[in-house]
């Protein structure tokens, strides 16, 4: 993997680089000014958690949590944790009549706890991109954990989704998504997801291909 | 090939950096030249409404009467008394539209809020058909919110 040859500078400079643009990000990292948003993805193996305060409509602050349960398929070789911190920035927004969108980028730095081993400084990074307009709706993101001394550790995310229908009133509205992940080099994900929403709930049901059950959700305050 | 990966981030980097000022300048024209003309009132005030000529959104005067729920909904989009519709540029989810309904719901002077997302409209039912928001105050909010009013939305 190209982040794993790179020298210290080149992998620092690739992180900024791809933290403050590129074309991916997990998604609304920047809501309202003054909004709090909770979000979960869990699965079977890793589950991702994050809290999200948004100060200013252009950017906002989060703390995350990320769990790896197993050895098989851990890009470090051992179950491992990531906990941080991280400033998440609007780079840029397109209003269109009927669509809108949005360029995402963070920065952040946090601790990387392997199950065996002292824990690491770590510095982590995104960038994601999405347009949706009522009826479609895809995504881009690019997550990097950059631990001290451990391996980079990356999550690749694209996904697509469409809505069967549209209600002109408000009521639970419901999308048919599919997403594409990947951690590192591992075999990629494909999972097809059901997405509910309902004023400020959002949440997600799906199971990929490989038969692994998945739960996202998405709550703004 | 690892240089170009850099000078591509380089430039990307710098190219979403120019986006961005172009984006403040931009809103910086509009709230101080030509938004303006169009605003009446402060920011914090709500203002009595003066009809059709004014600004976005389409306030109207009224007899104060109320409407029941089911009625709002049914007629959601069309003139009411003492209600406000506007029109939000690139709200295409309930989601993303809260922040537009929680804000607008502290005001004081509104009574309820409703959205509609296929037409990307926002319902305004005030407590007092006499007393409304400014323009002002609802490009701020909807600001606040990461949207801006549709002046020209079909």
């Amino acid at each position: 993997m190209i982040l794993m040859e790179t020298t210290p500078v080149q992998r620092f400079l690739i992180f900024i680089g791809l933290a403050l643009f590129s074309s991916f990000s997990w998604s609304h990292p920047v809501i309202f000014k003054g909004g709090l948003e909770l979000q979960g993805e869990t699965q079977e193996r890793d589950s991702m958690y994050s809290v999200t305060y948004t100060v200013h409509p252009r950017w906002a602050i989060s703390a995350h949590h990320y769990d790896f349960r197993e050895s098989l398929g851990s890009p470090v070789g051992k179950p491992f944790e990531v906990a941080s911190a991280q400033v998440n920035v609007l780079v840029k927004r397109w209003l269109n009549h009927g669509s809108q969108g949005n360029i995402y980028a963070g920065l952040g730095a946090g601790s990387f706890i392997p199950q065996v081993g002292s824990s690491e400084f770590l510095s982590r990074g995104f960038v994601s991109m999405d347009w949706e307009s009522t009826k479609y709706y895809v995504a881009g993101s690019y997550l990097l954990y950059l631990p001290d001394q451990s391996g980079a550790v990356d999550f690749k995310k694209l996904r697509a989704g469409f809505a069967p229908y549209i209600l002109d009133q408000e009521g639970l509205n419901s999308w048919f998504i599919m997403e594409w992940r990947q951690m590192n080099r591992e075999r990629a994900e494909v999972t097809p997801f059901l997405r509910f929403f309902h004023q400020s709930v959002l949440f997600e049901l799906g199971s990929s291909l490989d038969g692994f059950f998945k739960f996202n959700f998405m709550i703004h305050y | 090939m690892k240089k170009l990966i850099l000078a591509t981030l380089v430039l990307l980097m710098f190219s979403g950096l120019s986006f961005a000022s172009e984006q403040e300048s931009q809103k910086s024209d509009h709230s101080h030249g030509k938004h303006k003309a169009h605003m009446e009132g402060g920011h914090e005030k709500a203002h009595e409404p003066k009809g059709k000529g004014h600004g976005h959104g389409k306030s109207h005067d009224g007899h104060g009467k109320e409407h029941g729920k089911e009625s709002h909904k049914a007629e959601l989009g069309q003139i009411q008394s003492g209600n406000q519709e506007i029109k939000v540029k690139g709200m295409v989810c309930e989601v993303c539209a809260y922040g537009i309904r929680k804000t607008l719901k502290k005001e004081a002077v509104v009574k309820s809020v409703e959205v509609n997302i296929k037409d990307h409209l926002v319902r305004i039912e005030y407590k007092d058909p006499k007393k409304v928001l400014s323009n002002e105050r609802l490009a701020e909010i909807l600001v606040d919110a990461g949207y801006e009013l549709d002046h020209g939305g079909k």
